[in-house]
């Protein structure tokens, strides 16, 4: 038997270097190298798994055998191999043993990471130095660009205005219909979080149909508005209003479609959480005569804050991200342009690959508080439990 | 059967009306715009550039106004096979990130280990690498080792966009569950894979299935990777290729996206009415109590 | 104490499959079946069809382009033939993203074989980085084609090395007005042959009650575009070719003042009350699709003129009031002389090619011949095509090539237009559309944008100086 999990009261506040067992055998050059090395052989396993099949090319062999491969693999394939590694953990000595399960845990993710993300991350941050056609290097100059340049100072004004109010409108809803659905009936309640969650099924060029059918404009002579708000305003009077070309309002018309997409995620994760707040504490306080409201802000709020952050720092990180409404609605046009969508335009349409990355990078580099944040939180809720 | 007998337990207010009536009202807004995408999809094309889908209600009844039209045309040709070739792609996709997220938000979680909380904000950090900047660095690599349209190329490329945000809720899911379960589980002599696997994992189905839902959609509805990495030879098309294929150079949309949208909506809703189950009250209570 | 009996029992409930997990197993199992099922249903077919025969020179190949929908069933219809024809095994696809697709796939050491691209602008720069085959090396005769594809288009592919990059392929036309003949006929108004006629037309249309323009920028991401037609059809004939091809490279300035001139030239049309449709400062928000809609209005059409690329009649069975054999009311007129000078502008797709192997080369011949010509010209290729049509009704496809006969198109507008191109080219006066040759910056941003701002009342100097400071 190996050790004891570490668990919170074992670990040394700020604990960053040392195992809580035996020093002697878990510190030195070559505990590292067995960490590394056991953290690098599953993830090298799997690769060579995968591609070692050349059969897997795929006009070879039948799709059926593909995918039963594929879901063999990726189940009990990996999930052996992580068995296989655990059990040789266990002929290492207790206390290195301990030192290097966690890496065996943690080195397939991290290599994938590091391969798909990490690797392209470095190499766009190198180019974010260079010309637009990548040849040669020319300093800051395209940072000063994006920080001087009047459309690039509009476009991240305008993310930021993006990243506080998508999230507050999709996690506020998402949280208050999460809190209210549950509840009501059940099956009131699986028909109502249907409705919210639709949007996410849909692919996103049906979205943006979608609110073409919504915000839809056409002046007189062009026949019938065929867009529900132009319709409704013609019942009430209006002329019709090209919505999309309304500055700034134009902005808040984009957001409401991010808005309407994000809220079954946050609704989603949020209920599930929700669901997972005991009973007996819920039963607790509603016999100490709270209402419903005190119970929610007392007891569900609480126990849910760490999900809440988890939801909003991820529609926060996608909404940074957000291109493709700006690019297939507006195209950028009218003061509605974003920093990610400038990006692409930057990259794709204008071959302009040092501003293109160094917008990129700017994205990395302003998510760097929320990591803060996180990180914090992180610490605080383990130092409770 | 957690879920079974807790569900009853579920507080029914003195007075559910206000509720209701909210949740009618924010649904009702939410499904506004779908309908009118539903309803269009029913529609002779020329109908729809013609008058808004509000004014079918004037003549529900007059046969002449509907037409299947749209969705035959949609699953016409090669529909079948990109459906095949999305399901292909999508099961793995889901499947092996959700595998190799769930060891590493354990190890984050209940295991210490040196440079752990940094780790953590990197993993964290890379939801925000733009998809768009990674697909020529790895596709040069592709290329070099001549992995280029096969299924292992996308399934672990999926797997690597997927991975941030997987280990990401499984940690935070995780690290919630009480630490009176594992120190219980390890002074009864259980190692870590065995708490891993016969404790966190059962008590983690609901985040896992939240977290399969989304990379399922997310696969599902992905038009880039596929189209980067499996190519758009109409044999490895996958069905948002094939729509955009069938959207044609604006003229099509809106007469076959609406219909189009929907069909490719299908699966995805049969997924999350599937797995709707496993978010139930009562989940992880049981096991606390007491 | 009690605790620790509940962590007891629930670790040996999951030590084995009871019900939940036993669930959980069965749903996995559910789906994989179920894909599994699904691919062998869709899957099994796809295996067969690579087997095709195929002698040892014969090409195989994926030949990558932008047009989609039904455009794109017509090439794969084409390259079918040209399968048939010639045992070769070539594959069409196509893609609404066509730019940005190349570009990673090039980028990524992942090019297709023969690509070909609607955006001449761009071959030099795939040819500066390496990653295309000259024509030269191929062993293309350079002046045959430029007898027959004219010099001009061919001068789009000469690069800074000297040597040729472009294959043309197929022109579209733009230099072309529809408008409603029974009305036209009615009301005794004469086809208009300079720029004046066509304002005194105009004129006479509003004083006889009517709207004479319809117009419709508005194209989402690329809302604008269907302006920047109409100020290229005027610079070219105002100022010439000479100025129309310096203002494309840049060797004049954009907002040169014979720019400038001909954005107020048509601003002389698009500006003056009462001529378009719906008022000037509300066309970017009209869809281009939308744009023929008035067309077909009853009983008095809406508008009676509209300037759009030949492409827009394939729209017209979509416009609400469309009625069947309505299509046969809108005939075409070329776009009218400006001091005496005419002019041929368009589009066109140019064949590029990244893999010279001799079979790839051979095929790219083929397929700028005449004879090739005539089977991409229409589905049954005018009864007269060598090879037949490529088979899918309704899609005509102008000549690259001089001798490619008028008479391969079946509707007298696909005559009509292949007779003006073919004209065009045989005398070197075919012009591109210049946004397709500018740097994208402006040619697929500023530019546009500029028509948008311009059709709201900014002034054309400063929307033109926006520009100017915008080229990179």
């Amino acid at each position: 038997m190996t050790t004891p999990p570490m668990l919170k009261e074992e670990i040394a506040p700020g604990a960053g270097g040392g195992s809580p067992v035996g020093p002697d055998a878990s510190k030195g050059v070559l505990a590292w190298l067995i960490r590394i090395t056991s953290a690098l052989i599953l993830p090298i396993v799997i690769a060579v798994f995968f591609f070692a099949f050349g059969f897997l090319k795929r006009d070879d062999v039948s799709k059926s055998v593909q995918v039963l491969v594929a879901v063999v693999v990726g189940i009990v394939g990996v999930w052996a191999m992580y068995w296989g590694m655990d059990r040789l953990i266990n002929l290492l000595p207790d206390s290195l043993g301990a030192s290097v399960r966690p890496f065996v845990f943690v080195g397939p993710a991290m290599v994938i990471l590091s391969f798909y993300l990490i690797y392209p991350a470095v190499n766009t941050t190198i180019i974010s130095f260079k010309d637009g056609r990548s040849q040669n290097w020319i300093g800051l100059d395209n940072y000063t660009r994006i920080f001087t340049e009047s459309q690039y100072l509009i476009s991240i004004r305008n993310s930021l205005i993006w990243v506080i109010v998508v999230p507050v409108l999709a996690v506020g809803i998402g949280l208050a219909f999460a809190t209210m659905a549950d509840k009501i009936s059940a099956r009131s309640e699986s028909v109502s979080k249907s409705v919210i969650f639709l949007p996410m099924a849909i692919s996103f060029v049906g979205a943006s149909v979608v609110w073409t059918f919504v915000y839809s404009f056409r002046p007189e002579g062009f026949g019938n508005q065929i867009g529900l708000l132009n319709a409704l305003g013609g019942v009430a009077g209006m002329s019709p209003v090209n919505w999309l070309a309304q500055k700034p309002w134009n902005n808040l018309m984009l957001m409401v479609i991010l808005v309407w997409l994000q809220t079954g995620f946050s609704m989603v994760i949020l209920s599930s959480a929700i669901k997972g707040v005991p009973d007996v504490l819920l039963e607790a306080a509603r016999i100490d005569g709270a209402t419903e409201w005190e119970a929610f802000w007392k007891v569900v709020f609480p126990s849910i804050l760490s999900t809440i952050v988890v939801v909003w720092t991820t529609v926060l990180i996608t909404v940074w991200k957000v291109f493709d409404i700006v690019w297939v609605m507006t195209g950028g046009r009218d003061g509605t342009q974003v920093v990610a969508q400038q990006m692409v335009q930057e990259f794709f349409t204008n071959r302009n690959n040092g501003v293109g990355a160094a917008l990129a990078v700017l994205l990395f580099v302003a998510v760097l508080p929320i990591l803060v944040i996180n990180i914090r939180r992180f610490r605080a809720e383990e130092a409770v439990r | 059967m957690t879920a079974r007998t807790a569900a009853p337990s579920k507080v029914r207010q003195s007075s559910p009306w206000p509720i209701y009536l909210t949740i009618g009202l924010v649904s009702t807004m939410w499904a506004i715009p779908a309908i009118g995408l539903l309803i269009n999809s029913f529609r002779e094309p020329r109908s729809i550039r013609a008058s808004g889908w509000w004014t079918v209600f004037g003549h529900l009844f007059d046969s002449t106004a509907w037409t299947l039209g749209n969705y035959t045309r949609v699953l016409d040709e090669g529909f079948g096979n990109a459906f095949a070739n999305t399901l292909a792609v999508s099961i793995p996709s889901v499947v092996i990130p959700i595998t190799i997220a769930a060891f590493a938000a354990y190890a984050f979680a209940w295991m210490d280990f040196p440079g752990r909380s940094w780790l953590f904000a990197l993993v964290v950090g890379l939801m925000v690498v733009p998809l768009q900047m990674a697909l020529i660095p790895i596709l040069r690599i592709y290329t070099t080792i001549g992995v280029t349209g096969t299924y292992p190329a996308v399934w672990l490329a999926h797997a690597g966009f997927g991975l941030p945000l997987a280990v990401y809720l499984l940690r935070n899911y995780m690290g919630s569950l009480p630490s009176s379960i594992i120190e219980s589980a390890s002074i009864d002599g259980a190692d870590h894979f065995a708490i891993f696997w016969r404790l966190i994992v059962p008590l983690s189905v609901p985040v896992l299935a939240s977290f399969a839902i989304f990379q399922f959609l997310w696969v599902w509805n992905d038009y880039l990777v596929a189209l980067v990495f499996l190519g758009i030879e109409p044999n490895v098309r996958v069905v948002t290729v094939e729509l955009a294929d069938l959207a044609g150079r604006g003229e099509g949309a809106l007469n076959l996206m609406p219909a189009a949208a929907f069909v490719s909506m299908i699966l995805p809703l049969a997924v999350f009415f599937g797995l709707q189950r496993f978010f139930v009250r009562g989940m992880t209570a049981g096991s606390v109590k007491g | 104490m009690r605790s620790r009996l509940v962590i007891r029992t629930l670790l040996r409930r999951y030590s084995f499959p009871k019900e939940d997990a036993l669930k959980r197993v069965r749903w996995i199992a559910v789906l994989a079946v179920l894909s599994i099922v699904a691919a062998a249903c869709g899957g099994g077919g796809d295996t067969t069809t690579t087997a095709g025969a195929s002698g040892d020179s014969a090409a195989e190949f994926t030949l990558f382009g932008a047009p989609t929908g039904v455009e794109g069933d017509a090439l794969a219809g084409f390259v079918d033939v040209y399968n048939k024809e010639t045992g070769s095994n070539i594959t069409y696809t196509g893609s609404d993203d066509f730019e940005s697709q190349l570009r990673i796939r090039v980028d990524g050491g992942d090019p297709p074989a023969v690509a070909f691209t609607p955006q001449p602008g761009s071959i030099c720069t795939w040819a500066d980085e390496g990653a295309l085959v000259s024509l030269e090396t191929m062993g293309f005769d350079i002046a045959q084609m430029e007898a027959d594809h004219s010099k001009y288009w061919m001068d789009l592919g000469l690069c800074a090395d000297g040597q040729h990059y472009g294959v043309p392929w197929f022109p579209n036309f733009k230099s072309i007005v529809f408008y409603h003949e029974p009305t036209f006929t009615a009301q005794g108004y004469e086809i208009p042959q300079t720029w004046d006629d066509m304002l005194a037309l105009s004129q006479q249309i509003v004083d006889d009650g009517m709207t004479p323009w319809c117009f419709g920028f508005e194209s989402g991401g690329a809302t604008g575009w269907p302006g920047t037609d109409w100020i290229e059809d005027i610079l070219v004939r105002q100022s010439g070719s000479a100025t129309y091809s310096d203002w494309v490279n840049h060797k004049i300035p954009f907002n040169d003042p014979a720019v400038v001139s001909a954005f107020d030239t048509f601003g002389q049309l698009f500006l003056t009350p009462g001529f378009v449709l719906g008022g000037a400062e509300n066309v970017a928000g009209v869809a281009f699709q939308d744009s023929p809609g008035p067309l077909f209005t009853d009983p008095t059409p809406g508008c009676l003129m509209l300037k759009q690329g030949s492409f827009i009649s394939n729209m017209f069975g979509d416009q609400p009031d469309y009625e069947a054999g309505e299509e046969s009311e809108i005939k075409t007129f070329a776009f009218p002389s400006i001091d005496g000078n005419v002019g041929a502008m368009g589009g066109g797709d140019t064949i590029i090619v990244f893999d010279g192997a001799a079979e790839n080369v051979q095929v790219v011949k083929d397929w700028i011949s005449a004879d090739w010509g005539c089977t991409l010209a229409s589905a049954s290729g005018g009864g007269i095509a060598k090879y037949g049509g490529h088979g899918v009704a309704g899609v005509e496809r102008l000549p690259g090539n001089k001798d490619v006969d008028p008479n391969c198109y079946e509707t007298d507008a696909g005559k009509a237009f292949a007779t003006s191109v073919t004209a065009a080219l045989a005398a070197n006066t075919f012009v591109f559309d210049a946004s397709d040759l500018m740097p994208a910056v402006v040619g697929q941003g500023t530019f546009w944008t500029a028509m948008v701002d311009w059709s709201r009342g900014a002034s054309s100097q400063d929307v033109t100086a926006t520009v100017e400071a915008s080229w990179p």
